[in-house]
């Protein structure tokens, strides 16, 4: 592995700030994989994966259980090193950076089993991130209460989610809508570019599903985020993807607009189930 | 806030000024005390259970608050015992440097024992700061360089110390230098579970994958707990220390850190003044239950009862089984009932524990 990684000028990368040369090429990824790889033993789990997504661009990743998408968002967020490639966050390889250095460089993840703070009420979870995100987490002498951005914050993003009037329930007792919506606020509390999400409509209530989803556009449209999400449902899917892309056995098999990808035949024999 | 608000709020203040008087209180409570509540006797019970309070308290930040398991803690509490009474029996030190002394080796020693013990997880760790409190207690044991005494210990030259620290007439005044200590460091570990770095340390005890999921380190956080609850358990150790006037390798037996979790169980770890409670029931049971299995009354009892209630351990384990069985949540969680408090706002900056078997595990 390179250790080159944190003081790493961008390699030939046209959104290099320090070169503002009028670029004709289209706007580098904010995230993007180069021949990733995941091998345990004689298993490729994520095979050679090489995709870039443009800031502001929202992306499906789907695929059989099995097909490495959550694999590919533990590479990209950290949690698993990779065999072989790269993973580029805003021009930058982060590949040899741990989850939370890529967290502080703008990373947000959620994750398939909601992962919040149970034993600690709504708005405090809300708070921690919010805290987390900024600066003076080892001010132990202080009091966390002072910090009235961090509380402005949290107040704003369980707003955001809707979860307003919940602020004083333990984040364990919350229905488990509320704890996916929840795991959202989390993340858009510490500010990043880009949004992870995997499946964040898993085990949501059907009734719940579209609350979930105007959520996830609300982060998108108002905070402009860039969102990577593993998802099953294919209209939530066809309705939310600028971009969708399609996984099997660990490889990237296509990667492109919704209408284009749901009409490959490749997909529909692979996927989609249809001859 | 309800009207029991107020006067919820008022408790501390009324259990403090009563402790406070003690000292000055000629009062016989028969069954609880032997003699009256301001013999030299009683303080003495009340202050020793005041010092294993701080202790208990100490440990609580890193068990309660952060979530971690050490097996290690007697190690700094012991070092608050024996470092001191080295300094000033074999090096003739004075007694401020010799507290200065103690305090900044538990500082060096909690710094390095948490470095090496924080690269594992769970039981791991649990192990590793066991494997060196054995090896403290191993030192002490063996009188290593002839500092410690072995297993007899080794003595304080009273003659170092200041003389309203000597003698069973000055019962009183260390009973208020423990109980003044207890409210000092309570106060310190009050601001520490209610700083930003406090709310960091909840988030590792909850979930330590979504604290990095946030973009911190985990480890430095878990260190700083670490070593803030091992220089406070060294206080409790030089507080001890004045109170029974010597160091023995009890002080730093893995045996004390186990009294410590039990401690800090009965009391409730999801408050900060459980543990303290926890260590005076404790400490008094512990007492108390001896004096009750040599009585006349246990003697006269028929063989079959007589000789397991002639233990006082025996008793113990029943009445922990129940305390465990009645106040799953300590006493504190007993007091503070179902009811959520506002967070972080009252005395206690009453944390709603979450015992074990957390409830993030019933999503998965």
């Amino acid at each position: 592995m390179r250790r080159d990684s944190g003081e790493e000028t961008p390699v030939s990368l046209p959104s290099n700030p320090a070169s503002p040369a009028p670029d004709t090429r289209p706007p580098a990824p904010i995230i993007e994989t180069r021949g990733l790889s995941l091998r345990f033993g004689g298993a490729t789990i994520v095979d050679d994966v090489s995709f870039g997504v443009p800031e502001g661009m929202f992306v499906s990743i789907i695929g059989p259980n099995g097909a490495g998408k959550t694999s590919l968002f533990n590479l990209i967020s950290g949690l698993y090193r990779p065999s072989t490639g790269q993973v580029l966050l805003q021009g930058r390889d982060v590949t040899a950076l741990p989850p939370f250095a890529r967290v502080r460089q703008g990373l947000g993840r959620s994750f398939q089993l909601t992962t919040i703070f149970p034993g600690i009420p709504t708005l405090e979870n809300a708070r921690l991130a919010a805290q987390a995100g900024a600066s003076g987490n080892f001010a132990f002498w202080r009091s966390a209460a002072a910090n009235r951005a961090a509380g402005e914050r949290a107040a704003w993003a369980l707003e955001t989610v809707g979860l307003r009037g919940r602020e004083r329930v333990l984040a364990g007792s919350l229905a488990h809508g509320d704890k996916r919506k929840l795991e959202l606020a989390l993340l858009i509390c510490t500010e990043p570019s880009v949004l992870l999400l995997d499946e964040p409509t898993a085990g949501v209530s059907a009734e719940e599903v579209p609350v979930m989803l105007d959520v996830i556009r609300r982060i998108r449209k108002v905070e402009g985020k860039t969102i990577l999400m593993v998802e099953h449902k294919m209209d939530v899917v066809h309705d939310l993807s600028d971009r969708v892309a399609v996984l099997a056995n660990g490889a990237l098999v296509a990667y492109d607009e919704p209408d284009a990808v749901m009409a490959d035949p490749f997909v529909r024999s692979a996927y989609l189930g249809v001859a | 806030m309800s009207g029991g608000g107020r006067w919820r709020s008022l408790w501390p203040v009324a259990v403090l000024l009563a402790l406070l008087a003690v000292p000055r209180l000629d009062l016989q409570i028969p069954v609880i005390f032997d003699g009256p509540l301001n013999s030299p006797g009683t303080l003495q019970l009340l202050a020793v259970g005041f010092a294993l309070g701080i202790a208990a308290l100490s440990y609580n930040l890193l068990f309660g608050f952060t979530g971690v398991l050490s097996f290690g803690h007697a190690l700094f509490f012991g070092t608050g015992v024996y470092l001191p009474t080295i300094a000033m029996r074999q090096w003739e030190w004075a007694l401020g440097p010799a507290i200065a002394f103690a305090l900044l080796g538990s500082l060096v020693l909690a710094s390095a024992v948490g470095v090496l013990a924080f690269r594992t997880h769970g039981v791991y760790f649990a192990m590793v700061t066991l494997a060196f409190a054995q090896a403290g207690a191993v030192i002490v044991g063996k009188n290593v360089g002839e500092l410690t005494g072995g297993e007899e210990g080794l003595s304080l030259p009273f003659r170092r110390l200041p003389k309203w620290m000597v003698g069973v007439v000055n019962t009183d005044n260390l009973y208020w230098l423990t109980l003044a200590t207890l409210i000092a460091v309570y106060l310190v570990a009050l601001r520490l579970v209610t700083s930003p770095t406090g709310r960091v340390w909840l988030g590792i005890r909850e979930n330590e994958r979504r604290v990095e999921m946030l973009g911190l380190r985990p480890f430095p956080f878990k260190l700083l707990a670490f070593v803030l609850s091992g220089l406070l358990a060294t206080v409790a150790g030089i507080v001890y220390l004045f109170l029974v006037g010597g160091a023995t390798p009890r002080a730093v037996s893995a045996e004390f850190t186990v009294t410590l979790l039990l401690m800090v169980i009965i009391g409730g770890s999801g408050s900060l003044w459980g543990p303290v409670a926890g260590a005076l029931l404790y400490h008094y049971l512990n007492v108390r239950l001896t004096v009750w299995a040599g009585s006349d009354v246990v003697a006269d009892l028929p063989a079959l009862l007589r000789q397991p209630l002639r233990d006082p351990l025996f008793i113990f384990g029943i009445i922990f089984v129940l305390l465990v069985l009645f106040f799953p949540r300590g006493l504190a969680g007993a007091f503070v009932g179902r009811r959520l408090r506002p967070f972080g706002r009252s005395l206690g900056g009453a944390v709603p524990a979450t015992p074990i078997g957390r409830s993030e595990e019933l999503d998965r």
